[in-house]
Formats: C-alpha cells, sequence, structure tokens
C-alpha cells in the first residue's frame, strides 16, 4: 500500500493458459502472487465476468493494472473498455520480464513511469540469442 | 557489509537477480566460481543477465576470500553467490560468518536430496554440518518470500 492509500491490483489474463503460466513463473522466481483469469478455457466460468466482478471489488481510487497477452488479441481488444476508466492502466504483449518488474516495482513511483520504464527493458530482453556476440574474459563485468 | 551468502550453481539467473537482489537492497553481487570464465558461452550469459544497477564481480574463492578480507567491498551491500558447498564453506570459515543460505545445486547418483534443488555428497554434508557445530545458520531458500526450511545434518 502507498503513502496515499490507494493500493494497486495487479491482473494477468490472456489466450488459454498464458496467463496462469505467467503468474506461476512469477511465484516460482519472485515468490509474489498475481491473480490471473484463462480466457476460453474450456469449463471455466467467461473470463471477463470474471474480471468485472474482480475489478468491483475494489474501491474507486485504487490502481488497478491489466496484462494481456496480445495486441489485437480478443482479450485485449475486450480490456480496451476497461482503459474509460482511468484507475485502469492497460498492457498488451505482456511477457515473464515485463510482468515480473512492474510486480515487484514499489509502490512510491507513479504507475506510469514504472509501465513505461518496464516496457523498454522487456523489449531489451528480446534477443535473437545466437546473434549475441559470445564475449570470454572479464570485459563488461565490475570490479570492486 | 556482507548481506548474505548463497550457495547456487546457477550463479546469477532470475532468482538471485531479482529476487534476491532487490530484497537485500544488494549494491554489488560477488560471483564465486572457479570454473565460469573457463567458459565463454556461459560468461556471456551472466553478462546478458546482469540487472541494472549493480555491479556483478567474478572472483575465484581464494581470490573473494582476499578481497573481502582486505576491506574493498566494505562500502557496498554485498550479496555473494558461491557456485560450490565447498567454495562457500570455506568463504564462510574464513571470514567468520553466521549464516549461509542453500539455494542450488546440482543434482548427482551418489549425492543425497537436503530439499527442493540442493543435493549434497558425503563430503559436503559434513562440511555444513561441522558449519552448523559452530553455530552457522544453514538453510535452505529458494525465495525471498518463501520460508527458510531448517536443515537436519
Amino acid at each position: 500500500m502507498k503513502g496515499d492509500g490507494r493500493v494497486r491490483h495487479f491482473i494477468l489474463t490472456g489466450h488459454s493458459h498464458i496467463s496462469e503460466g505467467i503468474a506461476s513463473a512469477i511465484e516460482f522466481v519472485l515468490g509474489i502472487s498475481v491473480s490471473y483469469f484463462n480466457a476460453y478455457v474450456e469449463g471455466e466460468e467467461f473470463y471477463l465476468d470474471k474480471i468485472l466482478a474482480e475489478i468491483e471489488k475494489y474501491p474507486k481510487e485504487d490502481e488497478i493494472i491489466i496484462m494481456t497477452d496480445i495486441l489485437g488479441g480478443s482479450v485485449n481488444n475486450d480490456m480496451m473498455k476497461l482503459t474509460q476508466m482511468p484507475n485502469v492502466h492497460l498492457i498488451c504483449g505482456t511477457n515473464l520480464a515485463l510482468a515480473a518488474q512492474i510486480v515487484m516495482a514499489g509502490d512510491e513511483q507513479d504507475i506510469g513511469q514504472i509501465i513505461r520504464q518496464s516496457i523498454q527493458t522487456a523489449r531489451d530482453g528480446i534477443q535473437y540469442c545466437n546473434e549475441v556476440a559470445v564475449s570470454d574474459g572479464l570485459d563488461g563485468l565490475d570490479d570492486f | 557489509m556482507i548481506k548474505l551468502v548463497r550457495v547456487d550453481y546457477r550463479l546469477l539467473h532470475g532468482q538471485v537477480a531479482f529476487s534476491w537482489t532487490s530484497r537485500l537492497g544488494a549494491d554489488c553481487i560477488l560471483l564465486v566460481t572457479d570454473t565460469l570464465l573457463d567458459d565463454p558461452i556461459r560468461v556471456t550469459s551472466v553478462k546478458l543477465a546482469k540487472p541494472p544497477g549493480v555491479k556483478v564481480v567474478v572472483k575465484g574463492i581464494e581470490d573473494s576470500i582476499k578481497a573481502i578480507k582486505s576491506g574493498v567491498t566494505d562500502k557496498y551491500h554485498l550479496f555473494v553467490v558461491c557456485e560450490t558447498v565447498e567454495g562457500a564453506v570455506r568463504l564462510i570459515k574464513e571470514l567468520g560468518l553466521k549464516e549461509l543460505n542453500l539455494g542450488g545445486t546440482t543434482p548427482g547418483e551418489d549425492k543425497k536430496e537436503l530439499g527442493p534443488v540442493v543435493y549434497v555428497t558425503k563430503e559436503e554434508e559434513a562440511m555444513l554440518k561441522e558449519l552448523q557445530d559452530q553455530d552457522v545458520n544453514v538453510y535452505l531458500q529458494l525465495v525471498p518470500d518463501s520460508k527458510e526450511l531448517k536443515i537436519k545434518l
């Protein structure tokens, strides 16, 4: 909770089990548990209804950060409507690096700033590893 | 100041680079390894995994002990990650430290499982037992939010 009493809520959602997978990896790496909503999984209640019900529970002044799997996908399209609420922040193209940074960021910094920085860092983390120059020795590492 | 000494054969990876470093408020990570520099691909991976704003120093076991004893590390909030149990035990003993976090070692046929991702040989088990007998708190903990798991040796 921040000094002003507003709470940040994080929601992961996306097609099939992708958000559950990201949540499970965050739990493993960071030990932080994040809410997720699987979309279109057989036998589960419609995800949008569940998200709306979840959001209803939060006080209006709280910040809600929704992270979806893919730009232009139906899940993100559904979530777009929610950005009309001033306290909802929507991010698409979520991967583990992006979600992890956002949920572990401190409470002090402005959420918009956290999101912009995290997107940049996550982008930088997408690499064709075969083309990453192999560099042996201590170059690029530090000393005391 | 040493914030924590951990055994983790993976050296610098997600749990270390993100969870522990931020929780400990570490500004410098010392990777204690005698083998890393022999493998360019592993060295490259370590460089890629470097968290922003944190120094990452790689040294062998002897050099690590020497550096810490010399006082050059005093100004840092230092997080020490040792590749092997043996290296960690030597460091703990030489520096008279009182806490050792076991975060991950490789499995093997002749090894006993102490808990999740931690496997030790008979010799390593004896070394850890000796530490415990000297009142060093030896425990298993993968990430800061999980509980410390005391081990019985």
